[in-house]
């Protein structure tokens, strides 16, 4: 079943076009990587579909209900480059409070520990993300998108400003995410990610260039 | 891994932000000092208070004759309906760009794109703001009382009564008019067009002397005080139409655009702390991106291109031409802006040359914001210091050359804002004493404009300041307040005119002496200026 599916889907800022008419169908337990030159549009794709931009033309669906609305906010998860965190909460509120939000399921908790060790943050799910460096705070940012439900999961460069350790685990909770039967789409340049991914679409001055099993080397070359 | 998906009813939403909040409250609340909470309380009370008594009690309180008393029952109405429609018209335009409300940047991804209703995450955070909304209301509505009070005939608590309502209500019109806009996602121009319809209307009622538009209605509540004001009906409603507005935007404000609250989220952000360390600059940059006032890509009138005759290698030429580059492509908002504030200024001079000094704080509020965006050129350089320590010219002497063409754009401003005070002043009519205060307003505006960018936000634990010792505070405090006050002083030759013409002495002379005086701040200004050698300026 197709989950994510953008048609014709076109976002102008201005003068500036940043989406040309894409046209993009993912299915459940798809892994895709998303691959471009910085302001080939691969963050205003996904922004569009979580909802925080408006589209200019086109149609956006998550499964098939456009993006932004209630029931596409439901089924989609959406991962930021920048992790956005209250000061004053800390990653245990944090989650309780996503959690509620999303109407989490009652196991969430035990889902949340398993998480959590995976990611190395036992020790700090007590304090403040105010206080964390760049990498805990997006590894709080990963808990937070994960512990809710979903069936797409879109995470924008979300290996920058990770350590090894935390870019594995990010690596298995994504690949986890896809066998579980979401739809999963991560803009990025990891070149791991890319050997995993099912799918690696290319995007080049805001439209699709390529679309499917691509190389490494096919990918270095269209990026140049 | 996945879960089926489902969505939050209004009940739960409420009950699921209810727990955040007290959360929140609770972690911030742990470190909270409340003796100096309460300390800050009574002095931010104790300002208000004064502020109300000194802005009543400003030089200016005669009565109006028995003529003057007519105009205002006549005419006054709709005048209050045509500033009220005003107001609105900022606050329709404000809403189409996203505004009133700003949301923390957690409470956008966190709350706005969980799938529960807007309306029940949205409506807790209007209520807060509407809280400070009503605060100013009731303060500015008191002010405006006990002023009209002291002008006008009528009871002094039926004044203040009337004061304060109308001030709420002036309040909640203008956020309720933002609101809407923004909850029902009008485009600027259609929300324009309405605020255009909200002025015209009851200008079209100032000039065939009928009430016909609902704010005149709401004006004739305003002088209700007022012995021999029409009986309260029709005044009344106008009061409960304004008040409906708010309502109106509290339905619908579910609306708003998650794309247009991201983007006012981090620049509100930004705004505040700008605002916090009083860096003035800082504050119209990040207002022109708030409001997306961008300079235009295509300039209103052609430069000559690339490949010509050289021109002959000038630092004022080079200024003169970087500074008219940079005014060929101010936005069409800002010229209207500019207009309009020129529109206040003369408005206020002919308010102040018929009595009502207290006019010149708000005339020199106006001349000061012009004078921020006329000094354009110059702000750009000082923005800008790696780029301009480059030249081969010292930084000062490059600044004054950058201040000729803000100069000459005040000048005109200057002119219009004459037009407007002869209009409606006929003791303003006079060429020669106007040319006088025209340049001096100018040298003052283009002057005060250029201290508070060059002299940028107050530095903290400066040499002065621990020379100083407990009385340092005064350094930064002094920084900030010059430059206002030195626009404001582009009215001294108008209040020397009043003050001549009220002792029956002829006011060119007035209006001359104090125009030299104006003119020589600036010229102690002007060697400030022209003395600036530092890289960071």
């Amino acid at each position: 079943m197709i989950a994510f599916e953008a048609k014709s889907v076109r976002k102008e800022y201005d003068t500036l076009v940043a989406l040309k008419d894409v046209n993009l169908s993912v299915k459940e337990g798809e892994l895709v990587a998303l691959v471009g030159h910085n302001g080939s549009g691969k963050s205003t794709l996904l922004r569009l579909a979580a909802g925080l931009l408006e589209l200019t033309s086109g149609e956006l669906l998550i499964d098939g209900a456009p993006a932004g609305s209630l029931d596409a906010r439901a089924a989609f998860s959406f991962l930021a480059d920048e992790p956005v965190l209250y000061d004053d909460l800390s990653v245990d509120e944090h989650c309780e409070y996503v959690a509620m939000l999303h109407a989490s399921p009652p196991e969430w908790p035990e889902k949340a520990v398993g998480i959590v060790q995976e990611l190395g943050l036992a020790e700090r799910v007590g304090d403040l993300p105010s206080k964390f460096s760049r990498g805990l705070r997006q590894k709080t940012a990963i808990l937070l998108a994960l512990i809710r439900p979903f069936s797409v999961l879109a995470v924008d460069e979300p290996f920058v400003g990770l350590d090894p350790s935390g870019q594995r685990a990010m690596l298995e909770l994504l690949t986890g995410a896809a066998e579980a039967g979401a739809a999963v789409i991560v803009s990025t340049h990891q070149m791991e990610f890319l050997d995993r991914a099912t799918r690696v679409v290319i995007l080049r001055d805001g439209a699709i260039v390529k679309d499917g099993k691509v190389s490494r080397e096919e990918v270095l070359k269209n990026l140049g | 891994m996945t879960y089926p998906t489902i969505t939050l009813d209004p009940a739960a939403t409420r009950q699921a932000l209810g727990e955040l909040r007290k959360a929140r409250f609770r972690r911030r609340t742990q470190d909270i000092d409340w003796v100096e909470s309460l300390y800050k309380a009574y002095l931010t009370g104790l300002a208000a208070l004064a502020a109300v008594i000194a802005a009543s009690s400003i030089v200016g309180d005669g009565r109006l004759h028995a003529h003057e008393l007519v105009d205002v029952r006549n005419h006054g109405p709709a005048i209050v309906g045509m500033v009220l429609g005003a107001l609105m018209l900022l606050g329709f335009r404000s809403g189409a760009r996203g505004g009133p409300l700003s949301f923390e940047p957690p409470d956008i991804t966190h709350v706005l794109l969980a799938p529960l209703d807007r309306g029940a995450a949205v409506r807790p955070i209007a209520w807060r703001q509407l809280r400070g909304v009503l605060a100013i209301g009731l303060v500015a509505g008191a002010i405006a009382g006990n002023l009209a009070r002291g002008r006008l005939p009528g009871s002094t608590p039926a004044w203040i009564a009337v004061g304060v309502v109308s001030g709420l209500a002036v309040s909640l019109a203008v956020w309720g008019s933002a609101s809407i806009a923004s909850g029902r996602r009008l485009r600027p121009l259609v929300a324009t067009a309405i605020g255009v319809v909200l002025v015209a209307w009851p200008a079209a009622d100032l000039f065939a002397k009928t009430t016909t538009c609902p704010l005149t209605w709401f004006g004739k509540f305003t002088i209700a005080p007022l012995p021999g004001a029409d009986p309260l009906p029709l005044a009344s409603i106008g009061v409960l139409l304004v008040l409906l507005v708010p309502v109106f935007a509290l339905i619908g404000l579910a609306g708003v655009s998650v794309e247009a609250a991201q983007r006012r989220a981090g620049l509100v952000d930004q705004l505040r702390f700008a605002l916090t360390i009083q860096d003035v600059r800082a504050v119209v940059l990040l207002y022109r991106q708030l409001s997306q006032h961008g300079t235009r890509a295509k300039p209103w009138w052609p430069h000559r291109a690339l490949g010509g005759r050289a021109p002959h290698p000038s630092t004022w030429r080079a200024q003169i031409r970087r500074g008219t580059h940079g005014l060929a492509r101010w936005p069409l908002v800002r010229v209207v802006r500019m207009l309009a504030l020129a529109a206040v200024a003369g408005a206020c001079a002919a308010g102040i040359y018929a009595g009502t000094t207290p006019l010149v704080v708000v005339g020199g509020f106006a001349w000061f914001i012009a004078g921020l965006d006329a000094v354009e050129p110059l702000a750009q350089e000082a923005d800008h210091p790696d780029r301009g320590a480059e030249f081969p010219v010292e930084r000062g002497p490059m600044y004054i050359r950058a201040l000729l063409v803000p100069f000459l754009v005040m000048f005109v401003l200057g002119l219009v804002a004459f037009g407007v005070a002869a209009l409606l002043e006929p003791g303003l009519r006079a060429p020669e004493p106007a040319l006088f205060t025209i340049v001096a307003g100018a040298l003052a505006t283009v002057a005060a404009g250029a201290v508070s960018v060059i002299a940028g936000a107050p530095k903290l634990g400066s040499q002065l300041q621990q020379i100083l010792g407990d009385y340092g505070g005064i350094i930064p405090l002094f920084r900030q307040a010059f430059p206002p006050l030195l626009a404001t002083a582009a009215f001294a030759p108008v209040i020397a005119a009043q003050i001549a013409v009220k002792d029956n002495k002829p006011p060119m002379p007035w209006v001359v002496n104090t125009a030299w005086v104006v003119a020589s701040v600036v010229l102690l200004c002007g060697a400030w200026i022209n003395s600036r050698r530092d890289r960071a300026a």
